[in-house]
This record gives structure tokens, C-alpha cells and sequence, in this order.
């Protein structure tokens, strides 16, 4: 446990160090809680038609937090395989999958912390708690995705910048589904977030929202392990 | 403590072998230098043995134990020091040490007293990214310790290093060495091998051509003679046979008449011999 803390505490130096990091880290999630928050219910006095889409903006909003927590441990990864330290710990007894386990446990962790704060101080969603935890946790499952996308699809961080912004307009792509009145829009359902808002939707609505939550914990697990392997096979081989 | 058979191995997308059927024995506490040029399979061979490149044909046993039999615990009984830096450029130097220490189960030695090894302890704060090549390094060298392995795999360890500092390196290899380590040292550096190993191996082209003592080596392959520089009213340098050098007239005139300058066997360099061997300078 103490070893765990000291890889954390130093995670955390690290991105400390660099501006990007914590700009992305803190400053980005606090812009979209500002725009929630702050922002939000001064656009709906002035433009009362936002009202309909409040719960729409949550969704993005919250999406927007956890994309960018992934994008810093992505950073991190990019920034370690440049350096060659992945290599280093490939020599070291903990294995690198238990490391890229750790690291990407630290950005789910944090994206969960965020996106529980999100969903449940905003209220503008009506969940029940374990609603809200579950909720959370879909959404923090996107942070291991999007850590996992950018570090295996970019070489560098110039590159990471660019495929971050590839999936970050990926992952708005599922909010299409609310304006597609057809079956079509399950199509969307490709895109592991699409079934994290079916499942805050039918939440939303009153429902337990069961087979959106199972096809979203199934859509994330089916991701992550292609991710995960095409992420292994790129770096390690 | 660690054997080598009919080693093969093939990069994928690549036509030819990197490494041809190389085999080797290092016993316990031998200290055995891996040399050959750049490309020859040095460090695909270093890469297969700890466990960085699989699909490799042929045997390899470490601690009596097939190296695909090892799982991660293999990486307790060893300590890598890499050719190429390799750390987290944001950490500093302690703080590298104790996040890589963070990944050992076993007790490890002190960070600071590892630093100072190397004469890094007055830059233990400073960020590893804002080291020269050489300090990197030398953390790069002193990370392999730090879990005090059974056995050492160095690749280029006094690369990039000043004079002062490839001493201080080698000493540490050399106690090493009497502490009972067994170490696989890859260089180019004939100079390092021969003081630092007790048998050398020439790679060349994935295939060894030749493993012996760098002193049989150089024995061997050498003049039995002495040169003998000296100044006669003008700088002059003869050779003399080794055998019967004492009853030598001519030697023994020159020593007793002439200001002698210097005075060197004509045994081989290992650079010499290996050229001979392989037909192929090192770089």
C-alpha cells in the first residue's frame, strides 16, 4: 500500500511539472464544472430553449472532464515510452501490464471522482446514488479508453494532440443519438459512451436502466481489451 | 549460471537471422564481455536474455531454469543496465530510484548511498531530464543495483562517460565481481573487456567466432617480443625475442649503453586480434 502511495504521490509531482498536465488535469475539468455550474443557469435565464438540452450539456460536459484525465495519462505514457522508462520497467518485477494497469486505475480513479462530483452536485440530473456511482463509473471508463486510443494511435505528444482531438469529436458523435428518433441511432452503440448516456438517460427518466447499463459495461470491456492488446502489440513489438 | 544453445533469432520483417546459433556457458561470478561492432547481435542477444525479445529458437537456461520458464520473479535475480537512458525525465534522480524501487518486493539498497557511488548525490534533487548523457548514465548503471541482483547484464556501461567517470564505473564492475556477481557485459570497448572480463566472445554478423581469455587471447595471437625505444644520440626502437632475452647481447648492450626510454611485450591487443578473427574493425 505504502509502494502504491509513493507511485501516486510521484504520478502526481509529474504532472505538477508540467504545464500541460495540470492544465489539463485541473484546469480544463474546472472550466467544464464552471460551465455547468456557473454558466449554464445564467444561459438559461437569457435563452430559456437551453433548458430542454440542460441534461444533454451535463452529459457532454461530464464526457469533456474524463476525456481529458484520459488524455494526461496518455501524455504520461507518450512522454515514458519517448524516454524509454516503459522499457526500463518491462526489466522490473512488477511486469509492465500491472504497471499500465496502475497507471490507467489512476486516471479511471480520478475520471470517477469527477464525474460522480458532476452528475450529482450539478442536479440537473435526477438519479438515484447507486444510479449516480454506476453512471460515474461508465464515465470513467472512457479515461482508459481515450488514454489507451491516443497512446497506441500517436507517436509523440505533437501526434497526441491531434488524435486527441480526433476522439474527442469520436465520443461527441453517441450525443446524435438523442436528435435520431429511429433504431438506426444504436448504430452509435459501436462507441462504448453512447450506452453510458442510454443508461443516465433511462436513469434520468425514472428507470433502472439495467440492459443500457449491461451493454455498457460490455461495450467498455470489449474496447478496452482491443485497445489494450493493439496498444501492447504497437508499443512492446 | 547461464547457458546458451544453438541461439537463433529472426526480427520479424526481416529476411536475415540477427543471431545464428550462438552458443555460450557463463559459470557463476565470471565476468564475460559480449563484443563485436554495431549490428553484429550484441544487444539482440542481451534483449533475448532478459526476457525483452521472445520468439527466439534454440535454448537458453538461466539459474538452471529455461528462460521461458521464468515468469516475472526472473527480474529479482537480475539487474539491467541499458545502453540508451532510460528514465522519468520529470523525476529527479532520488525520485527515479524510488519509483522504480516501488515495483520490488525484495529489500533495496539506499537511493542516496547508490548516488553517491556514482557521484551523484549533490544532484539527487535535480530533475533526470536535466542531466548530461553521461549522469544519465550513470543512474541508468546504479538502477541495476539497486535490488544487489545475482547477475548483471550492462550494455555499453561506460558509454558517454568522461575518463573519471568510466574509472569509477569499471571499479564498481570489478567489485562487483569480487562480491561473486556474474555479469554479461556487451561493448565495443576492447579496453573494458579485457580489464573487466575474465572470457570475451567476438560476435559478428549474429554468429560467435571466438570465446577464450582476453590474456590467452592476446597471448596467442601476439610476437613473443619486446620493443625496446631508446635514444642513441638520436630516437631508435629495436625488437628483441622474448626467449633468451636475457642472454640477449645485443638487449643487454643497449641497456647498459643507451638512455632507455620504454620498454613493451608485443603481446596482441584485443582490437588486433579480433580484426584477425573476424575481418572486421569494431565502430
Amino acid at each position: 500500500m505504502l509502494k502504491l502511495l509513493r507511485l501516486i504521490s510521484l504520478d502526481f509531482r509529474m504532472i505538477l511539472r508540467e504545464q500541460m498536465l495540470w492544465f489539463m488535469f485541473w484546469v480544463a475539468p474546472a472550466f467544464q464544472f464552471a460551465a455547468v455550474f456557473l454558466f449554464l443557469p445564467v444561459l438559461e435565464r437569457f435563452f430559456p430553449v437551453i433548458t430542454a438540452y440542460r441534461f444533454l450539456v451535463l452529459l457532454l460536459m461530464t464526457l469533456q472532464v474524463v476525456s481529458s484525465i484520459g488524455c494526461v495519462i496518455a501524455y504520461m505514457l507518450l512522454d515514458e515510452r519517448d524516454e524509454e522508462a516503459l522499457t526500463a520497467i518491462r526489466t522490473m518485477p512488477i511486469g509492465v501490464n500491472t504497471f499500465l494497469f496502475y497507471r490507467l486505475f489512476i486516471g479511471t480513479t480520478a475520471a470517477f471522482v469527477f464525474a460522480l462530483l458532476m452528475l450529482t452536485a450539478s442536479g440537473i440530473a435526477h438519479l438515484h446514488p447507486a444510479q449516480a456511482i454506476l453512471g460515474a463509473l461508465l464515465y470513467a471508463f472512457t479515461a482508459p479508453l481515450a488514454t489507451l486510443a491516443m497512446a497506441t494511435f500517436a507517436q509523440n505528444k505533437v501526434e497526441g494532440l491531434a488524435v486527441y482531438k480526433v476522439i474527442s469529436l469520436v465520443l461527441l458523435l453517441p450525443a446524435a443519438g438523442f436528435f435520431i428518433g429511429s433504431a438506426f441511432k444504436h448504430v452509435l452503440g459501436i462507441i462504448p459512451v453512447y450506452w453510458t448516456f442510454r443508461f443516465l438517460a433511462a436513469a434520468d427518466a425514472g428507470s433502472a436502466g439495467i440492459p443500457e447499463l449491461a451493454l455498457a459495461l460490455l461495450a467498455h470491456l470489449l474496447v478496452f481489451a482491443g485497445l489494450f492488446r493493439l496498444f501492447r502489440r504497437r508499443v512492446f513489438s | 549460471m547461464i547457458s546458451v544453445s544453438n541461439l537463433s533469432f529472426t526480427y520479424p520483417r526481416s529476411g536475415a537471422p540477427a543471431v545464428k546459433g550462438i552458443n555460450f556457458d557463463i559459470p557463476a561470478g565470471e565476468a564475460f564481455g559480449f563484443l563485436g561492432p554495431s549490428g553484429a547481435g550484441k544487444s539482440t542477444t542481451q534483449k533475448i536474455l532478459i526476457k525483452l525479445l521472445e520468439g527466439y529458437s534454440g535454448e537458453a537456461t538461466v539459474m538452471g531454469k529455461a528462460l521461458s520458464a521464468w515468469d516475472k520473479s526472473y527480474y529479482d535475480h537480475i539487474g539491467v543496465g541499458f545502453e540508451l537512458p532510460n528514465h522519468f525525465g520529470k523525476l529527479t534522480a532520488l525520485e527515479n530510484l524510488r519509483y522504480f524501487s516501488a515495483f520490488y518486493s525484495a529489500p533495496l539498497r539506499d537511493p542516496m548511498e547508490l548516488l553517491a557511488m556514482v557521484g551523484l548525490e549533490e544532484h539527487a534533487d535535480k530533475r533526470a531530464s536535466e542531466f548530461s548523457k553521461g549522469m544519465k548514465m550513470r543512474l541508468n548503471f546504479v538502477r541495476a543495483l539497486m535490488h544487489n541482483p545475482d547477475i548483471l547484464f550492462f550494455d555499453e556501461p561506460t558509454s558517454g562517460l568522461d575518463p573519471t567517470n568510466a574509472r569509477r564505473i569499471k571499479d564498481i564492475i570489478l567489485e562487483l565481481q569480487r562480491q561473486g556477481k556474474t555479469i554479461f557485459l556487451t561493448t565495443h570497448q576492447m579496453k573494458d573487456a579485457e580489464e573487466l572480463c575474465q572470457r570475451v566472445a567476438f560476435i559478428v554478423d549474429g554468429e560467435i567466432k571466438l570465446i577464450d581469455s582476453p590474456r590467452a587471447l592476446k597471448l596467442q595471437y601476439g610476437h613473443r617480443s619486446v620493443r625496446v625505444e631508446y635514444q642513441n644520440g638520436r630516437a631508435e626502437a629495436r625488437d628483441f625475442p622474448l626467449d633468451g632475452l636475457g642472454e640477449n647481447p645485443d638487449f643487454l648492450h643497449i641497456l647498459r649503453e643507451s638512455y632507455v626510454q620504454a620498454i613493451h611485450s608485443r603481446e596482441a591487443t584485443l582490437d588486433e586480434i579480433f580484426i584477425k578473427v573476424t575481418g572486421k574493425a569494431l565502430g
